[in-house]
């Protein structure tokens, strides 16, 4: 037998054995409140579990609309009210939370415009899914 | 005169206005969804790198390594694969190469100036630049069959030959000896470009970068000849060319004294991987063979000093573009922007510090072979010969820290190919496609990631062994040289996994 297949053998298992202990794959009910104040998102970093439902209640101190990346989910909301978002998280990865400003506003603080400057795109946090 | 006027102008200043902003993405283009590797795993990588390279030595010691014959099959005397190479088959590819070609500059020029929307950004750094270097990789040198410029080349000297002008247009110069320097250069520039030049991700710089480098290509091609600037300045076709020697697949030809005209014949088989002579061949004298993979990497003979410099960078490249996304690269720049105030000068910096790095590690490594060889060879000598073992590392980083990358914005091209200049089309009813980010789980691109890196390094270890086998004289002195490169390796392979157990951090 040649000697190659000692070492395709162990990787083989190695791999099976790392995938093969995943996680129950349950998927949970999570309620989150998000403020967003002077276009910093509170929590900076959402942390939740591959398949969680996903209930997030945004507060802001602006009109607009924030915006996964990613997974493409954009939610309107109006300065002072409480918006609500919901989502199944159904991919894994870290996925940048973007503010659309309604228009007004008209400071450079960096953000850079997709639609010819028509509205700005700011990054204000992250949504982080971990495999279960 | 004006339309020549505006064109510099803007080429001017797209150039010039990338030293003015900080760049938002790490890569040419495209967002990465992908999460860092746990520590648990990057610890169980390094770990298993460093078992394997023992425990190579202890199952691989032999004397007697021959790579003058391995096993090989050759698929083209299989009923019906002979159609590969089918003359209609062949033009047709090339026909739809030169068109898709063709799309991603007009699209760039003309189409939509929003990235995500026009053809060329996706077609050029994700599916050609990125994906390509997979199919090289685990396939075979698919570049030398679709190369748009050799293509249009090849179109233009056939029109030559027709209409007679061939005698005063396709006169060639003697190229001088200086090796694939042209190639290390535009390689280093394209670097540049795809790492940090801030616009890259701009359909029109896009096609505006494509034409000039059109230009630079021709132009060598009609003063030096096609292939000669083939193998020494078209930086695909020689990148790509490394990543294939990798792969399992060989083309060539039988007899090939009589088709094989160029004066650098390779050592052992003067057409093995010479596009030229399977093209100039007959279909019973052509062969595609199955090979071992990575066999390719072990040349016999002797390359250019400029050689090793090329997959200096290349290294360089695939490594700079994950270190960018570390923290540790944001806390540098941080430090260093109070001293200049510039983070396309800083990058840039960065990439030129990162070849000076790899270059001065790789040659004192050299040395220290030598020395622990009792001194029986250069430093250059060992350099030009133990290069190529190294790029199995590459390739397995190249290969994990793009996975999930090429996996989901590669599907960008599916509804870009229904609407290439994002006017609004859907030509094959896939306009609308929406991109599946759950198509690779984290999970299964850290376990591929890992297996990945483990396994190039295996092949690294392996071939640094043979190659130092049949390099030196006894047994023993071989064995002794092989203790630098153990450790050469060994770090290079927990500085990629690194790398990828770092958390993304985009500078925006």
């Amino acid at each position: 037998m040649p000697r190659w297949i000692y070492l395709v053998t162990v990787i083989i298992s190695i791999i099976g054995i790392g995938y093969g202990c995943s996680g129950s794959g349950l998927s949970k009910a999570i309620l989150l409140d998000v403020s967003i104040e002077n276009r910093v998102m509170n929590p900076e970093d959402i942390v939740i579990t591959h398949q969680d439902k996903v209930t997030i209640n945004i507060t802001s101190d602006k009109s607009g609309s924030i915006h996964i990346h990613g997974y493409n989910i954009e939610q309107v909301f109006e300065k002072g009210k409480q918006a609500k978002l919901e989502f199944q998280a159904y991919a894994t990865g870290k996925f940048n939370i973007a503010f659309h400003g309604s228009g007004q506003q008209n400071d450079n603080l960096g953000g850079h415009s997709h639609d010819g400057g028509i509205h700005e795109e700011f990054i204000i946090g992250s949504l982080t899914v971990n495999p279960d | 005169m004006a339309i020549k006027c505006t064109l510099y102008i803007l080429i001017l200043t797209s150039f010039l206005s990338a030293f003015l902003v900080r760049p938002v993405w790490a890569h040419g283009f495209g967002e990465r969804y992908e999460l860092p590797v746990p520590l648990e795993l990057y610890l169980i990588g390094s770990g298993l790198a460093i078992i394997f390279s023992f425990a190579i030595m202890g199952l691989f010691l032999r004397r007697d390594i021959s790579i003058s014959s391995y096993p090989i099959y050759n698929v083209l005397s299989l009923p019906g694969f002979g159609i590969i190479t089918n003359k209609v088959c062949m033009v047709a590819i090339r026909l739809i190469s030169l068109s898709v070609f063709a799309l991603v500059i007009i699209s760039g020029l003309f189409g939509t100036q929003e990235p995500d929307a026009n053809m060329a950004p996706t077609m050029v750094w994700i599916i050609v630049w990125v994906g390509l270097a997979y199919v090289s990789a685990l396939f075979g040198n698919i570049w030398s069959l679709i190369n748009p410029w050799k293509i249009a080349y090849e179109y233009f000297e056939a029109i030559c030959v027709r209409t007679k002008l061939d005698q005063y247009l396709l006169k060639n110069l003697e190229y001088p000896d200086i090796g694939i320097w042209p190639a290390v250069l535009l390689f280093v520039g394209f670097s540049w470009v795809e790492l940090i030049y801030p616009y890259a991700s701009t359909p029109m710089n896009l096609a505006i970068l494509l034409l000039i480098y059109s230009v630079i290509t021709w132009t060598g091609m009609l003063v030096f000849g096609k292939d000669i600037w083939i193998r020494k300045g078209e930086i695909f076709s020689i990148v790509f060319g490394v990543f294939a020697r990798f792969s399992p697949t060989e083309v060539g030809v039988r007899d090939s004294k009589s088709i094989c005209t160029h004066e650098e014949k390779q050592a052992n088989d003067g057409s093995l991987n010479c596009l030229e002579c399977f093209s100039n061949a007959g279909s019973k004298q052509r062969f595609l063979n199955i090979r071992p993979p990575s066999i390719g990497l072990i040349k016999d003979d002797a390359i250019h000093t400029s050689e090793v410099f090329l997959i200096m960078v290349i290294l360089s490249n695939v490594t700079f573009d994950g270190f960018m996304a570390t923290g540790t690269w944001y806390d540098i720049t941080e430090n260093a922007y109070g001293l200049i105030p510039n983070m396309t000068i800083l990058t840039t910096l960065g990439l030129i510090c990162c070849i000076l790095v790899f270059t001065l590690v790789y040659f004192t490594f050299c040395r220290a072979i030598s020395l622990a060889s009792g001194a029986s060879f250069s430093d250059i000598s060992i350099a030009k010969s133990f290069v190529y073992s190294l790029i199995p590392i590459a390739i397995a980083y190249h290969l994990a820290h793009f996975l999930s990358f090429l996996l989901i914005q590669g599907q960008l091209v599916i509804p870009l190919f229904s609407d290439p200049f994002g006017y609004g089309w859907n030509i094959f009813g896939t306009a609308d496609y929406i991109v599946n980010i759950a198509i690779v789980d984290a999970k299964f691109a850290w376990i591929v990631s890992i297996a990945s890196i483990v396994v190039g390094h295996i092949i690294a270890v392996y071939l640094a062994h043979v190659i130092a086998v049949r390099k030196f004289a006894t047994y023993s002195t071989a064995l002794r040289s092989q203790l630098p490169m153990l450790i050469l390796m060994v770090s290079y392979t927990v500085i990629s996994l690194w790398i990828l157990a770092q958390p993304i951090v985009e500078l925006d």
